[in-house]
């Protein structure tokens, strides 16, 4: 019986065909960037001495969602017992599994991702909620809603660049311009995100012509 | 300090198989100790890639604990095989994406997980004119 020869390694996924599929881009898969004077670590201090409280603050697609997942590990070493919810666009509620507080203390880090999307009585009862308990409430927004200010998150064209050079470069092909990323940036006007969503298109007709 | 490895082999020529083939491989763990070895995971599995949402299902599962193996030696070369389905076949459009891979997961101690994943392509069955020219 003849085969192809046997390859090693160890805990490395396949590249995705395309460097921007959800895999590589989604919340979680890349890391999020913090400014030269700020960390993880400090960030935490910080909402820790907001008791816990605070709010990230940024527009679409600045990656407010990706420094969530990179702070569930910080939080679990501070010994913070996280109860994560993720609202998308258009759900009001929070989700059945949320209202069960029973177990919610003084340990307990709610951590709300697209706070502003629940309704006001969703809100407020929340609030009461996590007061209630002694238990922390981090959200994230895209304009203040009066927590304690802990990051406002932003982007800019460099800082888009080296996320996606960083992407592209576990790909032997490189199909991506520096001007391709530029006018990206330009028309999603500096929305992470959606520049991802067009950049995969354009590797897909680079690939394919 | 070295990472233990895992191999995994297609005993195919090319990694490319026909639903209804039988899948033939083996696995090898090395550069680790025997004991510290506590579990292996085998699965074969399709997972889809692309724009939106993902999705992942595992067509065969196994797993190993050292009372399985000959010595308590989980690291040994292990042979399988499994009759691949007749779907999803690997697809590559532009959207979406399906990708067929053996996935090898080793359990070591203090909760250290290591796993390695080996791509492979599932085609439709030969149609009985493919299978004539082939003969021929």
């Amino acid at each position: 019986m003849t085969g192809h020869p046997p390859e090693s390694q160890t805990s490395k996924s396949l590249h995705p065909a395309n460097p921007f599929s959800t895999c590589a881009v989604r919340p979680g898969a890349i890391q999020y960037q913090f400014p030269l004077d700020d960390s993880p670590a400090k960030l935490l201090i910080r909402l820790r001495d907001n008791c816990w409280w605070g709010e990230i603050v940024g527009p679409h697609g600045s990656g407010k969602s990706t420094l969530i997942q990179m702070l569930l590990p910080a939080f679990q070493n501070a010994d913070r017992k996280v109860h994560l919810v993720t609202l998308t666009s258009g759900e009001r509620r929070l989700p059945a599994a949320a209202h069960d507080m029973s177990n919610w203390d003084d340990q307990t880090q709610v951590v709300i991702d697209g706070f502003e999307q629940l309704g006001w009585w969703q809100r407020r009862s929340l609030r009461r909620a996590c007061r209630g308990c002694g238990c922390g409430l981090l959200i994230t927004a895209h304009a203040s809603l009066g927590f304690p200010p802990l990051l406002t998150t932003t982007t800019s064209l460099g800082l888009t660049e080296q996320l996606v050079f960083a992407l592209l470069s576990e790909h032997a092909t490189n199909h991506i311009s520096t001007a391709e990323i530029e006018d990206a940036f330009s028309r999603h006007e500096g929305n992470v995100r959606e520049i991802f969503f067009d950049l995969y298109d354009r590797y897909e007709q680079h690939a394919r012509s | 300090m070295i990472e233990p490895l895992i191999s995994l082999q297609f005993l195919s020529s090319d990694g490319a198989y026909r639903s209804g083939d039988v899948l033939h491989a083996e696995y090898q763990i090395d550069a680790v100790e025997t004991d510290d070895v506590q579990a292996v995971e085998l699965s074969i599995l399709w997972f889809t890639e692309g724009k939106g949402d993902e999705d992942l299902a595992v067509h065969f599962f196994e797993r190993r604990v050292s009372t399985d193996a000959d010595d308590g030696d989980l690291r040994r070369l292990y042979r399988f095989k499994t009759e691949l389905p007749n779907s999803p076949l690997t697809y590559s459009g532009e959207i979406l994406k399906i990708r067929w891979c053996g996935r090898v997961r080793i359990f070591l101690r203090r909760g250290k997980e290591l796993f390695f994943d080996q791509p492979f392509q599932l085609l439709p069955r030969q149609t009985n004119a493919e299978k004539q020219d082939d003969l021929a």
